[in-house]
């Protein structure tokens, strides 16, 4: 206590770690609601111990066990679901990145009439409400006989999620400059060995995050999921959808919403790792 | 190794030319520098050099070799760019590698090679650092080493300076010299600074507006511009336009001036130039050339005083020794020696 006193700054200086330091508090704090709290709070309910209920004064349960767990992985679908959940995301990041690649490309790389409007375009999927796209997009999947397949659920998600694979591969092609490729030919690569040597590794964090997105957004989509999947397939948004919806059960819920969000965090962290890779501009940045 | 020679060559952008009929003939071992105003065309020249674009008409040659047609990566050229253009995710060690490896030299000679490199532009210790974790200066070194490991049949630099600061351009420029010198190889250098182009050059080529103005060893080009806008630009120079009067006499709105016996004028308009520093202040009684200013301002330079002159409205630069006592205000005689007016187009 009385060294704290004694670091006390004096006034003006004060003033400014006092601003500084609420901002930085505020961020923590809001960081904490946003998934510390939630995240604290599922495992909480489901951990709850059904003959001992936790009820609102009490800030923890009185007790934990494991029995909600047992019980939504006996009698639920989540085991198959969390199966077609791991199955399609991954599929659906190969076919995006393929599909991607040609268009990031060109975005990144090219120039032409109407880039503008194309970059704008590919966000579309992200900007109009799931709900909308799911029940327009469904029409067309009934009709091609894509519902309740396997196919449909890999196409649908795809169309969902390659948005953000597209706008990040494109930008790390753009991010590679015209004078880094040109050094790469004069000094004797041919076309392959461009590919090769340099637009590969200068796109693998920009495709790393990208993946790392796509493959988010398989796992948490529900909207078109449950339109066009269910009941032949569930996935774990799907799953918890029963807990939330037609008979809710927190307990319960919560467990699903573990199983959902673990990897979802997990990934993210991943990709933080690449997103802070800053070689593009630290080559060019120390002029 | 090869000379480089440039016919005819044209290049537009759009409806813009930007490169208009560059003829030029670089020999074996010459380092030539392209000088010239931003957008005046001078990366354009280079990188047509480099095959990095073609040409729209006109031929570019290495040697005897028509090269219009050969793609970047077999031309055997190494270019320095502007930006250094390293690459981001290799080691200063890889960066240098990149040229050998795609010319498949095996592995020991890589090595030995690239230690060469290492060391010609002091770089030992920092092999396995990325681009990202060195100054610019060393940056700046690991482009050099990576053009000159592959040796290159042409070497060419743009603007390889423009990103250091004052002191460390004036080094790196002695060290590309040197270095171009000891290895003999034919360098094309691209500059929009002129003491760096004097400096640094066997010959200068002074470009404006896609067009060759002069091409000249750095002194004679310097001593005797052709045109006013070489004299502009490289250096100062007062430029007085007037009338011919006789072979070797100009009439100009402030004065009669004689000058050089080397060129007959006839008659008609032309324009006079002389540089700040051939003009002095003139000795009691002297009588040819002489030009009575009014002294605008005096600017100490350090090893030489600046005055900007008025003559009848027409403003003048002279440099004086710094001994100079006039103040702003002063009317004074100054003379021009016939010998350094030289008569530009
Ligand atoms: N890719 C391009 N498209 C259109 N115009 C260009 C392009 N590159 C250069 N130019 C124009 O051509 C002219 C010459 O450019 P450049 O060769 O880069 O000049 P410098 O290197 O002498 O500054 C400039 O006016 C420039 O604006
Ligand atoms: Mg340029």
């Amino acid at each position: 206590m009385t060294d704290m006193a004694l670091a006390i700054p004096p006034p003006h200086i004060r003033r400014r770690i006092g601003l500084k330091g609420f901002l930085v508090g505020l961020s923590v704090a809001l960081l904490l609601v946003w998934t510390a709290v939630p995240l604290f709070m599922a495992v909480m309910w489901s951990l709850v111990n059904p003959d001992d209920p936790w009820s609102p004064p009490a800030v923890l349960p009185p007790s934990f066990s494991l029995a909600q767990w047992e019980y939504v992985f006996t009698f639920s679908e989540i085991g198959k679901a969390i199966v077609t959940s791991f199955v399609l995301a991954p599929v659906v990041t190969i076919l995006s990145f393929i599909l991607s690649l040609p268009t990031a490309y060109a975005i990144g790389r090219l120039s032409f009439r109407g880039k503008e409007a194309l970059r704008l375009l590919i966000l579309l999927p992200i900007v109009l409400p799931a709900m909308v796209i799911a029940m327009f997009l469904s029409r067309t999947f009934y009709a091609f006989g894509l519902a309740q397949t396997f196919l449909g659920l890999v196409l649908g998600h795809t169309l969902l999620s390659m948005p953000y694979m597209l706008r990040i591969l494109a930008t790390a092609f753009e991010a590679i400059p015209q004078d880094v490729i040109d050094a790469a030919r004069n000094l004797g690569a041919g076309r392959l060995e461009l590919v090769r040597h340099i637009l590969v590794p200068m796109v693998l964090p920009g495709l790393m995050a990208g993946s790392v997105f796509t493959f988010i957004t398989s796992l948490e989509e529900f909207n078109l999921t449950f339109v066009i999947g269910t009941p032949t397939f569930q996935t774990i948004p799907t799953v918890l959808f029963d807990y939330l919806g037609y008979h809710f059960v927190r307990t319960n819920a919560a467990v699903v919403s573990i199983v959902l969000m673990v990897p979802s965090i997990a990934l993210l962290l991943i990709a933080e790792r690449y997103l802070k890779t800053e070689y593009l501009s630290s080559a060019f940045g120390k002029l | 190794m090869s000379g480089l020679r440039l016919r005819n060559v044209v290049r537009h952008y759009g409806g813009f030319t930007a490169v208009d009929g560059v003829d030029l003939d670089i020999a074996k071992g010459e380092l030539v520098t392209l000088l010239g105003p931003s957008g005046c065309g001078k990366t354009t020249t280079l990188r047509m050099v480099a095959g990095f674009m073609a040409p729209d008409s006109g031929d570019i040659l290495f040697g005897e070799r028509r090269m219009n047609d050969v793609p970047p990566h077999r031309r055997n050229t190494a270019m320095v760019f502007q930006s250094y253009a390293l690459f981001p995710h290799m080691t200063v060690a890889e960066n240098i590698a990149f040229g050998l490896k795609m010319r498949k030299i095996p592995a020991a000679e890589q090595m030995r090679r690239i230690g060469e490199a290492i060391d010609t532009v002091s770089l030992r210790g920092l092999e396995a650092r990325r681009p990202g974790q060195l100054s610019g200066g060393q940056q700046q070194r690991v482009a050099l080493a990576r053009a000159i490991v592959t040796q290159p049949d042409i070497l060419l630099f743009d603007e390889p300076l423009s990103n250091l600061d004052a002191k460390l351009r004036e080094k790196v420029r002695l060290e590309i010299r040197e270095l171009q010198k000891r290895l003999g190889v034919t360098t094309l250098y691209v500059t929009h600074d002129q003491v760096e182009a004097l400096a640094i050059s066997d010959r200068v080529v002074v470009m404006n507006k896609g067009r060759i103005e002069q091409v000249g060893a750095p002194e004679a080009l310097y001593r005797q511009p052709l045109t006013s806008f070489v004299a502009d630009f490289l250096g100062a120079a007062n430029i007085v336009s007037g009338t011919a009067a006789g072979d070797h006499l100009v009439t100009t709105p402030i004065g009669r001036f004689s000058v050089g016996p080397e060129r007959k004028l006839g008659s008609g308009p032309v324009k006079i130039s002389w540089r700040p520093e051939d003009m002095r202040v003139a000795a009691p009684g002297a009588e040819a050339n002489i030009v009575g200013a009014r002294v605008r301002g005096v600017v100490f330079c350090g090893s030489f005083t600046e005055l900007v002159l008025d003559v009848a409205g027409q403003q003048l630069r002279a440099q004086v020794d710094t001994g100079f006592r006039g103040r702003e205000g002063d009317l004074l005689d100054f003379a021009v020696p016939s010998d350094r007016i030289r008569v530009v187009a």
